[in-house]
């Protein structure tokens, strides 16, 4: 049983809605003091084969309308955001590395979760060395950030990832970002599952906390 | 030229539980949102997905959880009534002709009533069936009806012209428009801003907030609705849980 609300939310750095979705919770945590908000990476690729479920973008109707919505939802909420130019990405290393991040540099973690390289500044994130480049700021050096590349390849790290993304799919995520949300006081299995970007409002009634919308500048 | 008030123009078709959701939604937000010019147009969901290859969510067993359980909690969250049929999907061709017919031929107000009819997503009643569509309509013509007869009279001339060739036509070319527009879901808001010639598509239920910013128009939120109808803003576990 646990005496806090709490937020699990599974994301994956590919997915511009998990992007939103971070970015959005991000700024109404701070009005949620009661509630616990753990970040856990996934591999989107890993829920859709699981869920047998396809990435909106596999339908050309979808892309299309995800593309514009993404761009009005930056426009009305002030995110900042631009579609890079490779899209969609393979951010298996990328995700194993945030694994290694949250257990190694956990006061380092969401800083280098919420870093804008791929949806502002059009980096390459699936390349080590683009990851090397964007995370040395942050981890106070190129050589930190490798050292835990090198960790985020062992076959115990990888797992982690599997095991995360398997958690997901075991709460019924079908895509990313997905939130299982507990009330203060609930047990483990006591959860409802959210998914979208666009649930926080929903999210925050269930909570019983303050949903400030997304055009208010907080 | 450019038009000189906003419009926004919802494509339905009333198998979609978000349809029934977001038309009842909108319902309440319009009242909110004085300088826009707002229309309903009937497409048949099952045909725009064939064209442009996409998948009911139904059709994938978590997405189809997830659903039911967050239509639960929009309706808990904002009052609206909401309760999903045993019997899902169901043919929609036959309900979505006559409301086509309807549109051509009656009010906006009365086109708009029979649209928001419970009878699928609150009651249960299966609609692809043309005496439940009878039932359901008759009870809304009567009060503009001399009699029981007549309304009900006036509910079989639309069953009848729903199968007539330019009915038939029409909804086909609505459902071509959607498509020609770039939908490939329901529901769906083609929206223009006043002095402003482009569309643009809002997809879902859930882009209230967007479309009310969007236009400069208030977003009083799903509770505040709630609120307003008197009716519970709890969202009990039962209703949460998956």
């Amino acid at each position: 049983m646990t005496s806090r609300a709490s937020i699990v939310v599974y994301y994956d750095v590919v997915s511009p809605y998990s992007y939103f979705g971070v970015s959005l919770l991000n700024r109404y945590k701070a009005q949620w003091k009661d509630v616990d908000v753990v970040f856990r990476p996934t591999l989107l690729v890993g829920i859709h084969n699981e869920s047998k479920n396809q990435p909106p973008a596999s339908v050309a109707a979808k892309g299309a309308y995800m593309i514009a919505d993404v761009h009005q939802m930056s426009a009305l909420s002030g995110v900042p955001f631009s579609f890079p130019s490779k899209f969609p990405l393979a951010t298996i290393h990328a995700m194993r590395l945030l694994v290694v991040v949250q257990e190694q540099a956990a006061d380092k973690y969401e800083q280098c979760m919420n870093t804008d390289a791929y949806w502002c500044k059009d980096e390459d994130v699936s390349k080590s060395e683009v990851l090397v480049k964007v995370l040395a700021p942050v981890l106070g050096s190129e050589a930190k950030v490798q050292e835990l590349l090198a960790m985020s390849v062992q076959k115990e790290n990888k797992q982690k990832l599997i095991d995360n993304t398997n958690e997901a799919v075991a709460a019924g995520a079908f895509g990313a970002p997905s939130f299982v949300v507990r009330k203060a006081g609930a047990d483990q299995d006591d959860f409802a599952l959210f998914f979208g970007g666009d649930r926080l409002e929903l999210l925050a009634a269930y909570l019983g906390v303050p949903y400030p919308g997304f055009a208010a500048k907080l | 030229m450019a038009i000189a008030r906003a419009k926004i123009v919802l494509y339905y078709d009333v198998i979609s539980p978000y349809s029934y959701m977001g038309f009842k939604l909108f319902n309440r937000y319009r009242q909110h949102w004085t300088g826009v010019d707002i229309s309903f147009k009937p497409m048949l969901l099952g045909g725009v997905m064939n064209i442009v290859k996409n998948q009911p969510l139904a059709d994938f067993p978590a997405k189809k959880s997830h659903m039911i359980a967050d239509l639960d909690r929009t309706s808990a969250m904002s009052g609206v009534p909401f309760n999903f049929p045993k019997e899902f999907p169901v043919n929609t061709v036959l309900p979505m002709r006559v409301l086509t017919a309807l549109q051509m031929h009656e009010a906006s107000d009365m086109y708009e009533q029979c649209i928001e009819k419970e009878a699928y997503f609150v009651h249960d009643r299966n609609i692809s069936k043309p005496d439940v569509i009878h039932a359901t309509l008759a009870p809304l013509f009567s009060s503009f009806s001399s009699t029981a007869d007549a309304a009900s009279a006036k509910v079989k001339s639309y069953l009848d012209l729903a199968v007539h060739l330019d009915i038939k036509q029409r909804f086909k070319e609505y459902t071509d428009e959607a498509v020609a527009k770039g939908i490939f879901g329901a529901p769906t808001f083609i929206i223009n801003k006043a002095g402003d010639d482009n569309e643009y598509l809002f997809f879902g239920s859930d882009r209230f907030e967007n479309i009310a910013v969007f236009l400069d128009q208030p977003y009083p939120g799903l509770r505040s609705l709630a609120t307003s109808s008197g009716a519970s803003v709890s969202i009990s576990d039962k209703n949460a849980r998956l």
